[in-house]
């Protein structure tokens, strides 16, 4: 299941946020996709606060995982520096975990990763609109079922 | 009167922390929790506790027996380290151990399938069998596909996942390793990253 559509500001991507942060569980994965300044971070930090998590987020760029412990744990992690070394296993606790796994830059661990999980791309069109795709198979086929009812696809 | 005997283990690869004190063959102290991801926070506090409970200050130790994974890519390395630490800067000689057949000594089963899930349709396996109380290892560690094996070299096994290891019976059985060179003492991972792999290719 893929859908694409386009988002036109921050608050709508406080709103996408929102929306998917509704369907986040133990176990959740997310890979984001897209360009540096695409609205990664930007993205994660949206869904921390709809997850009720009240700490700062910034990028994991160069530590790789950020832990933030709540109800529902968020890992943050950003495998951007993975790109030529490879996968890292000391991730697998957390991408396996029971938390939300969140993954900037996943396509360069891809071949580790589960099949099933929601994938996200951005893509800036301006300033502030970007384009977004999200694709999902298994379980995360729904997320994007319901998505694409608020998005017209 | 003779030295008495006082060993320490240990095992952080698993979902479980593992230590256990044995003074002249009777286990005096043990824990065995799940704390997942939160070893290297929990195993000092125990060991302390163990060791005061028993009277045993850690210079006493004669013997430390380590689980060396594979299991967790992080977890192993907390106990290792310790292990390590412990052995080096009191002369105290370290013996390694599977955690796979950590996790069977646990079991009565007569034959055993060690497995812990390595992820992707993977586990760490290995098969035991045990008579008497005393285990022999049967089918070394190994990673594979953990449908494929069950139905090859696991044919006929019984699968344990999880439980206190029997630390006695480890002791009577043939599955100990001396250490003898204390800084090349590494854990097991089996598995190993693409930036290890590409290290010698250079």
């Amino acid at each position: 299941m893929e859908i694409k559509f386009k988002i036109n500001n921050l608050p709508e991507m406080d709103e996408l946020a929102s929306l998917i942060a509704k369907h986040v569980k133990p176990g959740f994965i997310i890979g984001l996709g897209g360009d540096l300044g695409s609205g990664k971070t930007t993205f994660t930090k949206f869904l921390a606060k709809h997850m009720g998590i009240g700490e700062i987020i910034n990028s994991p760029t160069f530590t790789l995982l950020k832990i933030y412990q709540h109800r529902l744990p968020l890992y943050h992690m950003d495998v951007y520096r993975l790109e030529q070394i490879g996968y890292d296993f000391e991730l697998d606790e957390f991408i396996f975990g029971n938390g939300v796994a969140v993954i900037e830059w996943y396509p360069y661990i891809q071949q580790m990763l589960p099949a099933e999980m929601l994938e996200m791309t951005l893509r800036a069109v301006s300033e502030t609109e970007r384009e977004i795709t999200l694709k999902g198979s298994g379980e995360y086929a729904q997320v994007v079922e319901d998505l694409g009812h608020r998005y017209g696809n | 009167m003779p030295k008495s005997s006082k060993i320490l283990a240990i095992d952080t690869a698993t979902d479980y922390i593992f230590l256990s004190l044995v003074v002249d063959g009777v286990e005096v102290g043990h824990a065995y929790q799940n704390d997942i991801n939160n070893h290297a926070v929990t195993i000092m506090p125990l060991l302390d506790e163990i060791l005061k409970t028993a009277e045993v200050k850690l210079n006493e130790l004669t013997g430390v027996i380590v689980g060396i994974g594979p299991g967790s890519y992080t977890g192993v390395r907390i106990g290792v380290s310790i292990a390590k630490m412990i052995g080096y800067l009191n002369g105290i000689p370290v013996q390694t151990v599977s955690t796979l057949a950590l996790i069977a000594s646990g079991s009565e089963e007569s034959r055993i399938l060690s497995y812990i899930d390595a992820r992707r349709g993977n586990a760490f396996l290995a098969c035991f069998e045990q008579d008497h109380g005393v285990m022999n290892n049967t089918v070394p560690d190994s990673l594979a596909n953990a449908v494929v094996f069950q139905q090859e070299a696991g044919n006929g096994y019984v699968k344990v996942t999880e439980g206190r290891p029997d630390i006695l019976k480890v002791l009577r059985s043939h599955l100990l390793r001396n250490v003898e060179n204390i800084h090349e003492l590494v854990p097991n991972y089996l598995q190993i990253t693409e930036a290890e792999c590409n290290k010698g290719k250079k």
